[in-house]
């Protein structure tokens, strides 16, 4: 019974989530352009990035939706990761 | 950023970095169907870095690449002509960039609501109001439709 009302709570909360993949090659800014996106305006200065070896993960709300990113390595040795 | 560079630099933290980069390899060959980012995301975004031409080639080869895969079938498609703060012109940059990505830019992924190309900067934050505007659309278009219905019936990944 318990189950059942914790699943339906779960389900009648459970917020949408849009998953959304970032890739491009190296130096391309995916990394700055997720910070830029994560971060409030508020903060002027950004922080140095540095070359991502694996994946960076972002948090983002678009008009009312969850939206996951992903930010992965873009150096050319990693870019087999980006599709498994 | 002190604690980080000691960490990198120890033998732990270098196998723990080794480890994280090749966890999706050895989680597939393991588990073949668990986890994919391609399979897993809702749409996708690629970024091109507008200010360096010589590289826009070597770009619309991993793109075409990506757009090609059966993975990403069905999926939205956004082009980030990036770096456009640093252009004299940076109006034009979401243009040349789209005519240099060809086709696959155009099309995006077979079978999805096709791609759209935006000039982004990090500086405003975020880019800007095209690049909000711009993932709006993404958004919108990643969450309906058939490949959204089919994330939907499996299992979120962790």
């Amino acid at each position: 019974m318990f189950t059942l009302l914790s699943g339906l709570y779960d389900l009648a909360t459970a917020r949408e989530e849009v998953r959304l993949l970032i890739i491009g090659l190296d130096a391309a800014g995916k990394t700055t352009l997720l910070n830029a996106l994560t971060q409030s305006s508020a903060s002027a200065s950004m922080p140095a990035t540095r070359p991502t070896v694996g994946l960076n993960v972002g948090r983002l709300d678009v008009g009312g939706c969850s939206v996951m990113l992903w930010d992965l390595g873009g150096a050319s040795g990693l870019r087999t990761i980006w599709e498994r | 950023m002190r604690e980080r560079e000691e960490r990198e630099s120890t033998p732990i933290g270098a196998c723990a970095r080794a480890l994280h980069l090749f966890y999706p390899l050895v989680a597939h060959f393991f588990f073949p169907q668990t986890k994919s980012y391609y399979r897993d995301a809702h749409g996708l975004v690629f970024v091109v870095d507008a200010a360096d031409q010589t590289r826009w080639e070597e770009a619309r080869a991993a793109l075409e690449d990506a757009v090609r895969h059966p993975d990403l079938a069905g999926a939205p498609l956004l082009v980030v002509a990036n770096k456009s703060d640093a252009l004299p012109t940076a109006a034009a940059a979401a243009d040349d960039v789209a005519t240099a990505m060809g086709p696959a830019a155009a099309d995006g992924p077979p079978g999805g609501p096709g791609g759209l190309v935006v000039s982004g900067a990090a500086r405003p934050a975020g880019g800007g109001a095209a690049l909000g505007h711009a993932l709006a659309w993404l958004v919108a278009r990643a969450r309906r439709g058939r490949r959204a219905d089919a994330l939907r019936a499996r299992p979120a990944p962790t």
